[in-house]
């Protein structure tokens, strides 16, 4: 572990509202195999903005920036930082039509910011996508959605197999397949490799399905142990939770919610704003690993996505708004202790909610 | 020996072949998760009643087909029944 990292976690010692203290409890700081450099010394770690750092290397960005619309996306060169600054510049310039008026110009030199403007001049002439598009996704390369919008305009089929499936249905995980190969191929390679986006998409169909961790690391066991694959789980266990992290919870309401609304731009040229579904964010859906009115409602409510998801298997309704749910406790609360709810949940619901329930002596199952 | 003719409702194939290269051009023409369309479904009813396990393909009833993923790595039709349940079916086991 990195001192800065050592250092970040150290200092969530303590909880958030509740304790003003904790304590960061070191195992074994004289064993050097655990540590090897001993336990890091504390001292301040200077944060340098990306934007800066990227325009540092102006010769390498514009290059970047000149051959960002190649064919296949998978020979991009110098990886994620160019493409992050690359779509905030590129975002910033279709904004204000020159870097010259943003306010990071003055920490880099005229002629750096003209030779960006120029770069980016020749590619913004390609970009007819709205500005409340652009406004939405900063950090989604504009080269690539309009790349995506025009595979949309050039698609033969069902215009109906381009949405999103719900996460219930049986499509849903193939669709998810294929609408990450998708993105992968004209968006910008975010689900690779390749042969992992089956992957990919199955977590991301587990989680909006409201499944807890525990749940979708036991699946995977499953799966290894049902085809006679070998694992070692510690590893899975580690996969697992990054890949609901990093694909689930950031690369996926990231780019999904990206392809979503250059879709709507679509359906609505199309004449087929029929197809769109104004009340369902996938970005939100994926960030919180809910996927229904109710469950995001509950979750509004101040509940842990754990008891929303306990609750909602019980409420059986997936259209209920906040005050929906509120009388749907209401109603149900003197009844916890026969629904085979953890005590754990039907306490933290009462107390969120403010309703009274059962009496406290009252023992709920465990 | 001689090629068999195959026919699957107004389509007929002079060979199993012709047939089987047919089916296999739909089933790629889709991307993972699709929905075939009305006109293939059509046809793709009319397959699947030749299927030897046609009752337990069609269960209920057919709502829709989808392409979807089958075992490594490969894909197949699905018929998605009228009761919400789905179940593959192999196109060459037809005829």
């Amino acid at each position: 572990m990195e001192p800065h990292d050592f250092w970040n976690l150290a200092g969530r010692a303590g909880r958030w509202g509740n304790e003003f203290q904790g304590n960061i409890i070191c195992i074994d700081p004289h064993d050097e195999k655990a540590w090897p450099v001993g336990v890091p010394k504390r001292s301040r770690y200077p944060i340098k903005r990306e934007t800066d750092a990227v325009l540092d290397s102006v010769d390498e960005l514009s290059a970047y920036l000149q051959s960002r619309d190649v064919e296949s996306l998978s020979e991009l060169q110098n990886g994620e930082d160019f493409e992050q600054v690359g779509a905030y510049l590129l975002n910033t310039y279709l904004r204000l039509g020159s870097l010259s008026g943003a306010a990071f110009a003055k920490r880099h030199s005229a002629e750096t910011i003209q030779r960006l403007d120029k770069s980016l001049g020749t590619i913004a002439d390609a970009i007819s996508l709205s500005q409340d598009v652009l406004t939405r996704h900063p950090g989604v390369s504009a080269v690539g959605l309009q790349r995506l919008l025009q595979v949309f305009r050039n698609y033969e089929g069902n215009v109906e197999n381009l949405l999103l499936a719900p996460s219930e249905s049986v499509d849903a995980y193939d669709r998810y397949v294929t609408v990450m190969r998708r993105i992968n191929e004209n968006l910008y390679p975010v689900f690779m490799p390749d042969g992992v986006v089956p992957l990919h998409a199955l977590i991301v169909v587990e989680w909006l399905k409201g499944f807890s961790l525990s749940t979708i690391i036991r699946r995977r066991i499953e799966y290894q142990e049902r085809n006679n694959r070998p694992y070692r789980l510690p590893v899975l266990i580690r996969d697992t939770m990054s890949m609901v992290e990093e694909t689930a919870r950031f690369k996926a309401p990231k780019y999904i919610s990206a392809y979503v609304d250059v879709l709507k731009l679509f359906l609505i040229e199309a004449g087929r704003d029929d197809l769109i579904d104004e009340d369902f964010d996938i970005g939100v859906a994926l960030e919180f690993g809910v996927s229904s009115t109710t469950l995001l409602s509950l979750m509004e409510l101040g509940l842990s996505r754990m008891s929303a998801v306990a609750l909602y298997e019980k409420i059986a309704r997936d259209d209920l708004d906040r005050d929906g749910c509120l009388a749907w406790i209401n109603e149900h609360a003197p009844n916890f202790a026969g629904m085979d709810l953890p005590s754990l949940i039907v306490r933290e619901t009462l107390e969120v909610t403010g309703i009274s329930g059962p009496g406290e002596d009252e023992q709920f199952s465990e | 020996m001689p090629a068999k003719p195959v026919s699957i409702g107004s389509l007929h194939f002079e060979r199993k072949g012709d047939a089987a290269d047919f089916f296999r051009d739909m089933l790629y023409k889709y991307d993972l998760g699709d929905k075939v369309t009305d006109s293939d479904a059509e046809i793709l009813s009319e397959l699947v009643a030749m299927h030897p396990e046609a009752e337990e393909k069609i269960g209920c009833g057919i709502a829709s087909f989808s392409v979807r993923s089958a075992d490594f790595g490969t894909r197949c039709f699905w018929v998605n029944r009228t009761d919400g349940s789905t179940i593959k079916f192999s196109f060459k086991a037809c005829f």
